[in-house]
């Protein structure tokens, strides 16, 4: 018997070891590498670009992960994903997506989304303390601003108060969103009228007054619907979004935004993940959230959307600054309304609106 | 060198013994169809029906006929009912009695030149998305739009309503459902023996005794076939009502919508069931008189 010519000195030992942890990490390594495909949710307009980018870019850098791409709107998408969920919970119609507060809320209600936390996503940390969400369900790392948006041509002064939509010298001039209560001023009115989100009627009294007198124009349901209004001067001002009326404005259109007296509706915005995604859609989706939450990501987004950042690591740029509409003052007296009740009450007060607003136009 | 290759492969085709049975031919004939519309539709049906019963209800609770008897205790659901079938009728009316002239004049169009353009210019409405149509509507009929300023300039008057109101959804659904008029009420004019109208002519009947008792009579199921279609489609209407009534014209297909975006499935599919059993009637109705027109001709 031949003497063997292996021995095992320290050097071997070492490699030996060396190999078998690194041959215990294949698993997992393997895992990371199977095909992932994710569906991301984007809001249309100016919110679409630096998404797109982002999930290029992450599509590059990961060649294993597709990110199929579905733009819309929170009303016509969010029946869709919930309708998906009720028919298979663990098939959901998106992995991952850009919601309003209106639509968390009533995900919530049907256990739609998972936790965001600083943990899967370190950058939540840097979101304003105001905007965490409970139980971190959501990343609410930005927020546009709802106020009035007018025809620069008609108004020599920009007008001041929520109250000009019932003036009555603008009769017929006053156009709004068709049942969208954070951003058809409904909520608005009445709070300054002594109502709330648990009392609506104040505000429903003063629009059921205002579609008998001819005071409302019509009722929209698009942004191209608006601007079509108010870029035409038949419709001279309307509640609406900063976010959406400024693009108009920079691109030549005689529109502007400005900020009632009595604050204007904070409205944020952020990323939602969904219930039913699989472990391997979640790691791409916490991935992608936290790299649309790095600082110059958010504040891309936010030049881009005309949005307000809500990070705490995000300067804003003189220009965004200046603008009064985002001075920490017009931010500190927003209205900050109970999106969740807004969503518990949608549905009756939609039955109000149908019958008192919108059948008495 | 062609010839030479058909003839074996034609011929075991052409053998008896491989004709397929009746009923596999039949089956194969209606098959996809069957699959792709019938399918559907029942499986549709039956969602709906169980969503308006409250059947599935995770909890089980409100099981029954609550959703209908709230539709049907609450008098502005019938007023919106109402509404959808007044403008579908009112749009039905309008374009037969469009679709009927430009049906007769292009049986008598012989340049086919003209003919080409003519059915070009008929189906164009088909070849765009029914969003861009809707907001190229509102640009043509609202306040400032080419029609006012068109009338301001020519009669100067001030601008008149034409959009965010009943007006401009049935003009806009006409546009769209004309061509549907057309071709049902041309086939069956096509299908009118020119002799016909050329023997009541020779006998002294005057053109428009002609049209009431010769032409209009033997056509009249072409018109009745383009009313089905042209209602069924405008009853279900959703887009052009949204976009250009303004918020004035309720129809049920919007309540529908509206419903489905609060996530109140039940009611929706309640509002949803009722609007197709309204336009089922209508065509039934209309169907009995297809009938009893044409059994009367026979006798």
């Amino acid at each position: 018997m031949s003497q063997s010519k292996f021995h095992l000195n320290r050097r071997h030992f070492l490699a030996g070891t060396a190999g078998l942890g690194l041959a215990s990490t294949l698993p997992g390594l393997a895992r990371a590498q199977e095909n992932v495909s994710v569906t991301q949710f984007i809001w249309t307009g100016a919110q679409e670009p630096v998404p797109r980018r982002i999930a290029e870019e992450y599509v590059a850098a990961n060649p294993h992960v597709t990110i199929d791409m579905i733009a819309g709107t929170n009303g016509a998408t969010f029946p869709q994903l919930q309708a998906s969920r009720d028919i298979d919970p663990e098939d959901p119609l998106l992995n991952l997506g850009f919601f309003n507060m209106d639509a968390t809320e009533r995900g919530k209600l049907v256990d739609m989304w998972l936790p965001i936390t600083p943990d899967n996503v370190p950058a939540v940390a840097n979101i304003l303390p105001d905007y965490r969400q409970e139980n971190d369900l959501g990343a609410f790392f930005c927020m546009d601003v709802c106020g009035l948006v007018y025809n620069t041509d008609y108004f020599d002064e920009a007008p001041d108060s929520w109250e000009i939509l019932f003036d009555p010298a603008l009769r017929g001039k006053v156009a709004m969103f068709d049942g969208f209560w954070p951003g058809n001023g409904l909520v608005s009115t009445a709070l300054i009228n002594g109502g709330s989100e648990d009392d609506i009627e104040p505000a429903m009294a003063i629009y059921e007054q205002a579609a008998r007198d001819g005071q409302i124009h019509s009722l929209f349901t698009s942004n191209s619907q608006a601007q079509q209004l108010l870029v035409s001067g038949e419709v001279v001002v309307m509640p609406h979004f900063r976010g959406v009326a400024l693009p108009w404005r920079n691109g030549g259109a005689p529109v502007d935004y400005a900020v009632p007296k009595e604050g204007q509706v904070a409205f944020p915005e952020g990323f939602q993940v969904v219930n039913g995604s699989t472990e391997a859609q979640l790691d791409v989706c916490y991935d992608l959230v936290s790299k649309s939450l790095e600082p110059q990501n958010v504040l891309d987004y936010c030049q881009t959307a005309y949005v307000v950042p809500l990070m705490d690591n995000v300067d804003l740029p003189e220009d965004m600054a200046a603008d009064p509409a985002i001075s920490p003052e017009a931010i500190a007296n927003a209205q900050k309304l109970d999106y969740a009740k807004i969503a518990a009450n949608g549905p009756e007060w939609s039955r109000m609106w149908n019958r008192r607003v919108k059948a008495n136009l | 060198m062609s010839g030479a290759t058909a003839t074996p492969l034609a011929a075991p085709l052409a053998a008896p013994g491989r004709v397929l049975p009746r009923w596999v031919r039949l089956a194969l004939l209606i098959g996809p169809g069957f699959f792709l519309i019938v399918l559907p539709f029942f499986g549709a049906m039956v969602m709906l029906g169980t969503y308006s019963l409250n059947l599935r209800d995770a909890n089980g609770m409100g099981m029954g006929l609550s959703l209908w008897m709230d539709f049907a205790s609450d008098g502005f659901n019938w007023s919106v009912l109402w509404n959808s079938v007044r403008i579908a009728g009112i749009s039905t009316i309008l374009s037969v009695a469009l679709a009927y002239p430009v049906a007769a004049a292009l049986l008598r169009v012989r340049s086919r030149a003209f003919l080409a353009f003519a059915y070009i210019a008929l189906f164009s409405p088909l070849l765009m998305s029914m969003v861009s149509r809707a907001y190229g509507w509102l640009l043509l009929l609202s306040d400032n739009g080419f029609v006012n300023q068109t009338l301001g300039l020519l009669f100067g008057i001030d601008p008149i309503r034409l959009v965010f109101n009943e007006t401009g959804v049935i003009i806009a659904i006409v546009h769209v459902v004309l061509p549907y008029a057309v071709l049902p009420i041309l086939n069956t004019m096509t299908q009118v023996p020119p002799v016909y109208r050329e023997a009541a002519l020779d006998l002294g009947a005057s053109g428009w005794t002609v049209f009431r008792r010769v032409t209009l009579p033997l056509t009249l199921p072409g018109v009745i076939v383009a009313a089905e279609i042209i209602f069924a489609l405008s009853a279900s209407a959703f887009v052009t009502p949204s976009l250009l009534g303004g918020g004035r014209v309720l129809t049920l297909s919007q309540l529908v919508y509206e419903n489905i975006g609060m996530i109140e499935w039940g009611m929706a599919a309640v509002q949803a069931i009722v609007l197709l059993v309204t336009a089922l009637a209508v065509l039934f109705v209309l169907e009995r008189v297809n009938r009893a027109t044409h059994a009367a001709r026979e006798s």
